[in-house]
């Protein structure tokens, strides 16, 4: 297994990396909404990952968002926790999104209450949620990427 | 700063105002990372990308377009937290 604990560097260079592939899964043909959900969510986690790993954290949160939050600074928390984009993120994306299909992908959005009231067909009700994660990741790794170069100015 | 940094900077600032450079010289001479600009305002992600691609496509050979990783491109509001 790979250590990041060490390179934090290697995670914010991969987050920027993830966020572009998640937009072209879900923009450019042929579409990949699983990965394109999967990919987003991976984004944020690995700019948490490396903000909390260059302030020194353990990297024991596993996969889990707020747990990663919890160990950055100050100013991430008061950027991400709370606002809409952060509570769309933490409860729509799972770790374990990479091994659903897309009828698996429908009913976990299913399952999440979050396909109600889209209109159209079952690919349309998966492409508005997606959408929805990615641009909710995005608006969270924008704020990351911003602490990730206040840090780094200092 | 390496020779393709520097040309890939020079590239976006003839077209994107007031352009500040987070972009990183990787092994392999590649480059990645991010830039800052007001010309992204009003302008979502996906369209700033599409706006980087068709800047760099132009401005560089597919020999050093290919040593360009991933940019994130942020607006001054976005890079600069204080100012939200």
């Amino acid at each position: 297994m790979i250590d990041l604990s060490y390179r934090p560097n290697v995670l914010y260079l991969a987050s920027i990396e993830r966020i572009d592939a998640a937009r072209r899964m879900l923009d450019e043909k042929p579409h990949d909404y699983v990965l394109a959900s999967y990919l987003s969510g991976l984004a944020a986690e690995s700019i948490l990952q490396a903000i909390a790993l260059r302030n020194e954290a353990p990297h024991d949160a596993k996969h889990s968002l707020p747990r990663w939050l919890s160990k950055c600074p100050t100013l991430a928390n008061d950027q991400m926790k709370g606002s809409a984009d952060w509570n769309l993120l933490v409860a729509l994306w799972d770790n374990g999104l990479r091994y659903l299909s897309f009828d698996g992908l429908l009913g976990y959005f299913r399952a999440k209450n979050c396909e109600k009231n889209r209109k159209g067909g079952v690919e349309w009700q998966v492409r508005g949620v997606t959408k929805d994660l990615v641009a909710a990741a995005e608006s969270v790794h924008t704020k990351g990427l911003a602490i990730w170069r206040s840090s780094t100015k200092k | 700063m390496a020779k393709l940094h520097k040309k890939v900077v020079a590239v976006l600032k003839e077209k994107l105002s007031n352009l500040e450079d987070a972009l990183e010289d990787l092994p392999g001479g590649r480059v990645s990372g991010v830039v800052v600009s007001p010309s992204f305002n009003s302008m979502d992600h996906r369209l700033r990308q599409k706006k980087l691609g068709e800047i760099l496509k132009k401005g560089l050979d597919p020999a050093e377009l290919s040593l360009v990783g991933a940019i994130a491109a942020l607006t001054p509001a976005e890079a600069h937290l204080e100012q939200d």
